[in-house]
């Protein structure tokens, strides 16, 4: 081989390994190329983030999967933009005076997918199942629910153990599943759940068992989830309602821009980078900021150093610049004052907030244990891979922590590796970035799931606060049913939880969503117009309320 | 005395003057492929922003925990020849920092393999036939049927990622490719006449190994060096890509093309500028080391 001929090759070489690199973003799936194989499928919203592993109501609870859960099934009771609950299901309740039984009345005119009648049985079959499998939101009725049962076709009660103040707003988790059709496809030759086998999952990975407005058409596993409108839904259909919705993993920004602009995606996802946004808009995308219920999150580790100590955390937390966050990264976030977010149920408004000011840091760290040795002033900070803008919020952290002298350690981790790391105090990083919605609209989740005991061990709460006071006082405010006492007590263990630091509230979570002028979506709608909207995550990308017109594709 | 002393410095005085019109000669010869100067001039260039980085770039504290919120997403302007990324540093001073890390790598790895490969392939290559060579190249066999990538990509997942963990990972699986080179050339030379007069006059091991037959591999195991250095330097960019390289804010090349991509087509030089500059480093080093082959090949 002659030398020009080499010369000309490892030019070659390296300029293709140089594009390759540049190139190398994941691939999007081709959600038309699919569907091109499909008729009617023109009228569908395809909406991209990460693939629903568990369409299960009984298993999953990531975002795209309580989005595959709100369309797929029926929840016992259905939120509304307020924060309350509406009968969905339950088409009425009562509770007793002890407050420890709740009889719900079951709608008799409710269809599942197969064409069978919902019933009482049903439900009460899903409950047990979903305590039995405790996975998914099993947490908010485990310990909570003492035994549910159908005296008959039309009747399901639930006896609780304790008194629950927001049992029924906690309910728009619990999804009904037909008995029969689970059942007809349990694994029996696994042992899981003794006579229950796998009590479905492995069935009901790829298939439902659901009443919901769409039934699933297909799912490809690590790829989508695709459902079908279900023409005998018992709520009714309005025109131009979407025919068919699609969740995929379509995750990487410039996949999502691409998908959007080749009107492959309707909804574009949350926590994109502003860039991206940007860009979205001057293809005539409506940009629209969703009212955040939960907040981004600095967990940091109450029982390693650094950060065991309370004034080292406030002085982090002091170090922190919110103002540049909301103004520069997250532009139309709100600041956070505390865990709450202020549109929560049982939020302490008289909570001041931490605020950008070194010296105040500086003033906490000398007050610190570790104030006279500098050399543990090093803090490990893990932010999530699938979140670009995190790293920005990580850099701007480290320059403000240089000021004052500690040394901030940014390490780039994937949310699956975050997780893993989070079971132990010692594989917990002194700060982790998460994003943090709750499950149900009230300040009482927000306790029971990040600083409770309980949640210790999940990425939920890498703080490991491990505080029994606190845990009482919970517990305490949960089984308040007087709304009233109940508020009183939210906002009591708001100020207690303000006062340890165990997180830097870094803002509220104002999320971004981008959607294609074809495509009306309520929610969107409400927030263009800066409409008070409230919907607990997956109920807000409720298909059925949207509009496709294709006229306008 | 003095006639003695005039003839020593008259002989010093020769060699030297051979020593150079050697020189002179391999720079011609050198010389007269220009694709190879101009990798030359690359690598020096290269080299000489790398040692001066402080001095050359034009923001150098943008290498550091810096952010500018001001000045985020900036095109390619007067004030920032490669513009600016997404948290407002300045990427051409980034790039410039960047290039020692890349240095430190290349040279680093090499530093680290070369002497182990070149041993293990002497030992294997003298005793071939003896079960010592016989091990010594399984075990290379082994870490050759290991992708060099992969294999840098689970040391670095099981270690911190950090530059020196990066240059360990590289030079797990890189010494093997010295060994295979050096087995090769020591397994003809030991047959050649001047070793077996060696081992006649009853010469040790060590001194055949290293006096009689390394000198004779110097040339392949230099040529095949610098044409590593780009190599080496590609897969630290990979790793880096990957998030296994330098973390933040220290820059690495690898790493600013991944955080750029997500940003294309419309902030392009976020990613755009780091790969051109590890195309020009290992486009540099390739024909800097043609050039080193063409050279010692036909000095041979």
């Amino acid at each position: 081989m002659t030398r020009k001929t080499l010369t000309i090759m490892a030019m070659l070489l390296c300029t293709c390994l140089i594009i390759g690199l540049a190139g190398c973003t994941p691939k999007a799936p081709d959600p038309q190329g699919e569907l091109s194989a499909h008729d009617d499928m023109e009228s569908i919203i395809r909406f991209g983030r990460d693939w629903p592993t568990y369409i299960d109501p009984g298993v999953g609870s990531s975002y795209t999967c309580q989005v595959a859960h709100a369309n797929l099934y029926d929840p016992l009771v259905f939120p509304n933009t307020d924060g309350t609950v509406r009968p969905h299901v339950a088409s009425e309740w009562t509770v007793s005076e002890d407050g420890l039984t709740y009889t719900f009345k079951i709608r008799q005119d409710i269809k599942f997918h197969s064409g069978n009648l919902l019933k009482a049985s049903d439900v009460a079959f899903s409950m047990n199942r979903l305590l039995t499998i405790g996975e998914g939101f099993s947490h908010l009725y485990h310990g909570v629910v003492k035994e549910c049962y159908a005296p008959d076709d039309e009747t399901v009660v639930m006896e609780l153990n304790y008194t629950f103040g927001p049992f029924a707003n906690s309910l728009v988790r619990f999804y009904i599943l037909e008995e029969d059709l689970v059942m007809a496809n349990i694994d029996k030759s696994v042992d899981t759940y003794g006579e229950y086998g796998d009590y479905g999952k492995t069935w009901l990975l790829t298939n439902d068992a659901g009443s919901g407005p769409y039934k699933v058409k297909e799912v490809r596993l690590e790829e989508y989830v695709m459902g079908e409108r279900f023409d005998d839904y018992f709520l009714g259909w309005e025109e131009n309602a979407p025919k068919n919705f699609m969740v995929t993993n379509l995750n990487d920004p410039v996949a999502q821009r691409t998908a959007f602009a080749n009107k492959e995606l309707e909804i574009a996802r949350d926590n994109l980078p502003q860039e991206t946004y940007a860009e979205i808009e001057k293809m005539g995308g409506l940009v629209v900021t969703k009212s955040a219920t939960g907040g981004w999150n600095m967990m940091l580790n109450t029982k390693n150093a650094p950060t065991d100590c309370v004034y080292f955390r406030k002085a982090l937390a002091y170090a922190f610049d919110y103002d540049t966050l909301v103004a520069s990264i997250l532009p139309g976030s709100a600041k956070s004052t505390g865990p709450v977010a202020s549109v929560l149920f049982g939020k302490n408004h008289d909570l001041p907030g931490y605020e950008y000011n070194l010296d105040k840091a500086r003033e906490m760290l000398s007050k610190s244990k570790y104030a006279n040795d500098p050399d543990k002033w090093f803090v490990s900070l893990a932010w999530c891979a699938e979140v670009p803008e995190q790293e920005k919020m990580s850099l701007m952290f480290q320059a403000s922590l240089k000021e004052l002298g500690i040394t901030l350690e940014i390490t780039k981790t994937p949310f699956s590796v975050m997780t893993a790391n989070a079971q132990t105090i010692e594989t917990t990083p002194n700060a982790s970035i998460v994003l943090w919605s709750p499950s149900f609209l009230e300040a009482g989740d927000v306790f029971k799931s990040r600083y409770h005991s309980a949640s210790t061990g999940s990425w939920e709460q890498m703080e490991w606060l491990l505080d029994e006071e606190l845990d009482a006082m919970i517990d305490d405010a949960l089984s308040t049913v007087d709304n009233d006492e109940r508020g009183r007590k939210y906002r009591a263990i708001e100020e207690y939880i303000f006062d340890l630091c165990p997180t830097i509230w870094m803002c509220a979570n104002d999320s971004k969503f981008a959607v294609q002028p074809y495509v009306e979506w309520p929610i969107a709608t409400y927030y263009k117009e800066n409409v008070p909207a409230l919907m607990p995550g997956g109920f807000d990308l409720y298909f059925r309320d949207c509009k496709v017109f294709l006229d306008k594709k | 005395m003095a006639n003695a002393n005039d003839k020593a410095n008259c002989q010093g005085t020769v060699v030297k003057r051979d020593k150079f019109i050697q020189l002179k000669r391999a720079w011609y010869k050198f010389s007269l492929n220009k694709t190879s100067v101009i990798g030359l001039v690359i690598v020096v260039a290269v080299a000489i922003c790398a040692i001066f980085q402080p001095w050359l770039a034009p923001y150098p504290h943008h290498a550091g925990e810096f952010v500018d919120f001001a000045n985020v997403n900036c095109p390619p302007c007067k004030e920032h020849w490669c513009g600016t990324d997404g948290v407002g540093r300045d990427i051409l001073s980034r790039i410039m920092y960047a290039f020692r890390g890349a240095f430190t790598l290349g040279l680093g790895c090499l530093a680290l393999v070369v002497p182990f490969g070149v041993v293990m392939g002497l030992i294997a290559g003298y005793h071939k036939g003896q079960w010592i060579s016989t091990f010594i190249m399984r075990v290379t066999d082994v870490f050759l049927s290991i992708p060099p990538l992969i294999m840098a990509l689970c040391v670095c997942a099981i270690l911190r990622p950090t530059l020196f963990n990066s240059l360990l990972a590289v030079s797990v699986s890189w010494w093997t490719w010295y060994c295979r080179l050096v087995y090769s050339m020591t397994s003809s030379l030991r047959n050649e006449m001047y070793v077996k007069s060696a081992e006649l006059t009853g010469a040790s091991t060590a001194h055949i190994l290293f006096r009689e037959i390394l000198p004779n591999c110097f040339g392949a195991v230099f040529t095949k060096m610098t044409l590593d250095m780009g190599w080496i330097i590609l897969t630290g960019a990979s790793l880096g890509f990957v998030g296994m390289g330098e973390q933040p804010p220290i820059p690495s090349l690898g790493t600013m093309v991944a955080d750029g991509a997500k940003y294309i087509p419309g902030q392009w030089w976020i990613s755009i500028c780091p790969a051109l500059a590890i195309m020009i480093i290992v486009l540099g080093f390739n024909l800097l080391g043609d050039g080193v082959k063409d050279m010692l090949s036909s000095e041979e």
